[in-house]
C-alpha cells in the first residue's frame, strides 16, 4: 500500500490574467503504516494537493499512483479511488444529511456497491472507531448531536469506506479543547485498528509534533522540506520565514535555551518538555551544565 | 410587530433567493435558455415550509435573471410567474402534492407566452406554453417534490425564530 | 469549474455610460425594448442598430462580451429563424421536396431574428455598465411611490442586496459540499434525468442547512446592530441626477422620435 505523487502540477484560472499555480512540481512518495502531516500557510497549497489524491481535482502535469493504479490516467473509475483514498474535508459536519446517522454513515459504502448487510456491518465497525455507540446514536437525526458528535458521524461516514489512506484537512478546526483531544485520540485509535496511511493537514503545530511520523512542508505551491517532525521543526527561522510556527513545546524549550538551559532539539511535544524540566530541574538544579540530559519521547 | 421577527422573516427570506440564485448559476448549462429544467426550480417546494420563500424566490429568480442572457423580459416576467406560483404554492400547502403544481401551471403559461409573444418563437403560443410546462413539470415534480418529503423530516431549519 | 463564475455580467470601466444613473437606464432599457416592437421594417432596425451602436461604443465594453450575451441564446435565435423561415406561406423562392422557403418567410425570419438580437444587446448593456447594487438601488427608487399601496420596497431592495451579497458565500458551499459527497462517492455528472435528480439532495439538504445557518448569524448580527427596518432610513450613496442623465434623456427622446417616425411615415 503506496502513494506515489510525481511532478504534480496544478494550475487555477489558466489562460487568465491571474492563472496561479496552486500545486508547483510536487512528488513524494508515501508508503503503509505512515503518518504523515503537512503543514503551510493558508494558500500554500495544501488543499489542493489533497484534493488531487482522491481525484477530486486532476493536475495540470504529472501523476500519482496509488499502489500501482494511476489515478491521474483518463481511464481509471472514480469508485477505484474512492474505495482506497477517503478524504474528510474541513467541518466536515456540514456534509450530514440523512434522516439518521446510521443512514448517513451507510451513503458511502452504498456508493462503492455494497450489499445492504455490508453496508451496514461497516457503518456499525466504523461508528465503533469514532466511538459513537451504536445503540444510542444509529437512529437519530445527525442535526440532534452535539458539535464534537456531528464530526465524528461524518468522519464515520468516511471511514466506513474502509480506504487505505486517510486524508483529514484540519479535523480538529473550531473544537473546544476536550473534543479537540477527543478527536486526536480517535484518529491515533483508528489508525491503530484500521492500518493503512493517515495524513493530517493542519495548523496546529503541536498536534503534526503529537501525532505524525513525517511532516512535509509546502510554501507557495511548492513542496520546501520533507522530513521527520525532530528535523521539521529544528529550524525554526525557516519556518518563521514562511509565515509557519514550531510547536509550543519546541518553542518554550528554545525560549529556555535562549535564557541558559542547554538546548535540546528534541523537544517537541508536551510531554517531551516536562521530562525534558524534570530532567534539567530535578538534578542539579539549574546552571550551565554540559551534561545533555537524557529526554524519553 | 414583534420587530425581531420581522427582521428574520426578511432575511430567511434573502437567503432563500441566494439559494436559488446561486443554484441556477452553479448548473449554469441547463438552467437558461429553451430548455428551461432549472433544478433550482426544485426550490419552488419551499412555500410549504415557509411564507418567507414567496418574497425570497420572487427575489431569487430576478437576481438570477439578472445574470441570464434572456434579457429583459425575463427577468420581469420570469420573476413575477415565480412570485405568483409561489404565492398559490402557499396557499395550498395543506395538501403537499399540489405544491408543485402552481409553478408548472403559472410558468408555462406566462413564460410561454413572453417566449411567443416577445421572443418570437414559433410554431405557436400553445406548444410554447406546453414545452415550458414541460421543462417545469420536470424539475418541481421529478425533484421538487422527493425534496419536500426529504426537507419534511429536517422541518426545524426553518424556524428562525428559536434561539 | 465553480470557482470561474463570475457573478453577473458587470464589466467594469469609466465610460460614460456606466457612470449613468441606474434609474435612467433602468427606464431607457424598458423604453428601447417596447421601441423594439414599434418598428415596422428595416429601416427602423437602422435607427436602432445606429443609436444602439453609438451607446455600445460610448461603454467602451468590448464587443466580444456583447456578443458574448448572444451565445446562449444562438440556439433560439436559430430555432426562430428556421421555423419562421419554413412556415410562412407565400411566393415560394426555393424549394426540395417538403421544405419550401418562401419570400415572407425569409423577410419574417431575417426581422424577427434582428429583434432578438437587438433585445438582448440592449438588455446586456444594462447588466454589464450597472453594478447589481446600483441596480438594485435603481429599482427601489424606482418602485418607492409604490410604497404606499404596501409594496414592501425596502425589504425587496434588501433582500436583493442580501442575496447578492451571499451568492458567491453560496457558491462556494455548494462547491465545497459537492466535494465532500463526491469523496463519499457521490456521483453528479452521470446518469439519466431521475437519478441525477435524486444525487441532487446529498447536495440541497446540507446547503439549506448551511443557508439557514447563515440566515440566522446575519438576522442576529443586523439586531445587535439596532437594524429596525426602512423607516427614516438614509443611504451612504445616495443617487443623484446628473448633467449626463439630461443629456441621456434628450438622446433617448430623439431616437424614440426617430422609430415612431418611421412606423408612421415609411
Amino acid at each position: 500500500m503506496s502513494i506515489k505523487a510525481e511532478n504534480l502540477t496544478h494550475i487555477y484560472n489558466k489562460g487568465l490574467a491571474y492563472e496561479t499555480k496552486a500545486v508547483d512540481d510536487v512528488s513524494f512518495t508515501a508508503e503503509d503504516g505512515e503518518f504523515i502531516g503537512i503543514i503551510g500557510h493558508t494558500g500554500s497549497g495544501k488543499s489542493t494537493l489533497i484534493q488531487h489524491l482522491n481525484g477530486i481535482l486532476k493536475p495540470e502535469s504529472g501523476r500519482i499512483f496509488i499502489d500501482d493504479i494511476e489515478i491521474t490516467s483518463k481511464n481509471v473509475k472514480m469508485t477505484q479511488i474512492r474505495k482506497r483514498v477517503g478524504l474528510v474535508f474541513q467541518y466536515p459536519e456540514y456534509q450530514l444529511f440523512e434522516e439518521t446517522v446510521l443512514r448517513d454513515i451507510s451513503f458511502g459504502p452504498k456508493n462503492l456497491g455494497l450489499s445492504d448487510d455490508e453496508v451496514v456491518e461497516r457503518a456499525m465497525e466504523a461508528m465503533r472507531l469514532v466511538g459513537l455507540d451504536f445503540e444510542t446514536y444509529a437512529e437519530r437525526s445527525p442535526f440532534e448531536l452535539s458539535g464534537g458528535q456531528k464530526r465524528r458521524a461524518a468522519i464515520a461516514g468516511v471511514i466506513a469506506m474502509r480506504p487505505d489512506v486517510l486524508i483529514l484537512d484540519e479535523p480538529t478546526a473550531g473544537l473546544d479543547p476536550k473534543a479537540h483531544e477527543d478527536i486526536l485520540n480517535m484518529i491515533r485509535s483508528v489508525k491503530e485498528r484500521a492500518g493503512g496511511i493517515v495524513v493530517l493537514v493542519s495548523h496546529n503545530m503541536g498536534d503534526i509534533a503529537e501525532m505524525t511520523d513525517r511532516v512535509l512542508v509546502m510554501d507557495g505551491g511548492k513542496l520546501v522540506r520533507d522530513g521527520a517532525p525532530a528535523e521539521i521543526f529544528a529550524d525554526e527561522e525557516f519556518l518563521k520565514g514562511i509565515g509557519l510556527g514550531v510547536p509550543p513545546a519546541a518553542r518554550m524549550a528554545n525560549v529556555l535555551a535562549a535564557g541558559g538551559l542547554a538546548s535540546d532539539r528534541s523537544v517537541l511535544t508536551l510531554g517531551d518538555l516536562t521530562d525534558f524540566l524534570a530532567n534539567r530541574l530535578g538534578g542539579a538544579g539549574g546552571g550551565a551544565d554540559d551534561e545533555t540530559p537524557e529526554v524519553s519521547r | 410587530m414583534n420587530l425581531r421577527k420581522n427582521v428574520r422573516f426578511w432575511v430567511q427570506a434573502a437567503v432563500i433567493g441566494g439559494v436559488y440564485a446561486a443554484l441556477t448559476m452553479a448548473l449554469a448549462p441547463i438552467s437558461y435558455g429553451p430548455m428551461q429544467v432549472r433544478v433550482s426550480e426544485a426550490l419552488t417546494v419551499l412555500p410549504y415550509f415557509t411564507p418567507a420563500a414567496v418574497p425570497g424566490l420572487f427575489v431569487g429568480c430576478f437576481v438570477a435573471n439578472t445574470i441570464s442572457f434572456y434579457g429583459v423580459p425575463d427577468m420581469i416576467f420570469g420573476s413575477l410567474a415565480t412570485l405568483a406560483g409561489a404565492f398559490l404554492s402557499y396557499k395550498l400547502r395543506k395538501r403537499a402534492w399540489l405544491v408543485p403544481l402552481p409553478p408548472i401551471l403559472v410558468n408555462g403559461v406566462v413564460i410561454g407566452a413572453m417566449l411567443y409573444f416577445i421572443y418570437g418563437v414559433e410554431p405557436s403560443l400553445l406548444a410554447d406554453m406546453a414545452w415550458v410546462a414541460l421543462g417545469e413539470c420536470l424539475a418541481c415534480y421529478a425533484l421538487g417534490y422527493p425534496l419536500l418529503r426529504y426537507l419534511k423530516r429536517h422541518e426545524r431549519i426553518f424556524r428562525l425564530t428559536e434561539d | 469549474m465553480i470557482r470561474d463564475i463570475t457573478i453577473g455580467q458587470y464589466y467594469p470601466e469609466y465610460s460614460k455610460i456606466h457612470k449613468l444613473d441606474p434609474r435612467l437606464k433602468i427606464v431607457v432599457t424598458l423604453v428601447y425594448i417596447v421601441s423594439l416592437f414599434l418598428v415596422k421594417d428595416f429601416i427602423g432596425y437602422a435607427i436602432v442598430f445606429a443609436s444602439i451602436g453609438l451607446v455600445v461604443a460610448m461603454s467602451k465594453v468590448p464587443i466580444r462580451f456583447i456578443l458574448r450575451g448572444l451565445k446562449p441564446i444562438f440556439l433560439i435565435i436559430a430555432f426562430t429563424f428556421t421555423l419562421n423561415m419554413l412556415m410562412t406561406k407565400g411566393t415560394i423562392l426555393w424549394s426540395w421536396g417538403f421544405v419550401r422557403i418562401t419570400e415572407e418567410g425569409l423577410y419574417n425570419a431575417v426581422f424577427m431574428a434582428l429583434r432578438l438580437i437587438f433585445l438582448i444587446i440592449g438588455s446586456s448593456l444594462l447588466t454589464l455598465t450597472t453594478k447589481p447594487i446600483k441596480l438594485t438601488d435603481g429599482i427601489e427608487s424606482l418602485l418607492k411611490p409604490f410604497k404606499k399601496m404596501g409594496l414592501p420596497v425596502h425589504e425587496l431592495a434588501m433582500m436583493m442586496t442580501i442575496a447578492l451579497r451571499f451568492i458567491p458565500t453560496l457558491l462556494e458551499e455548494t462547491d465545497k459540499i459537492m466535494k465532500a459527497q463526491q469523496a463519499r462517492g457521490a456521483d453528479f455528472e452521470t446518469g439519466g434525468l431521475i437519478k441525477r435528480a435524486k444525487a441532487m439532495i446529498p447536495l440541497l439538504i446540507p446547503l439549506f442547512v448551511g443557508a439557514f445557518r447563515i440566515a440566522q448569524d446575519l438576522a442576529m448580527a443586523m439586531e445587535a446592530r439596532c437594524y429596525h427596518g426602512g423607516e427614516g432610513r438614509t443611504k451612504l450613496n445616495a443617487l443623484k441626477f446628473r448633467g449626463r442623465d439630461a443629456a441621456a434623456i434628450i438622446f433617448v427622446v430623439i431616437y424614440l422620435s426617430a422609430v415612431v417616425a418611421e412606423r408612421i411615415f415609411v
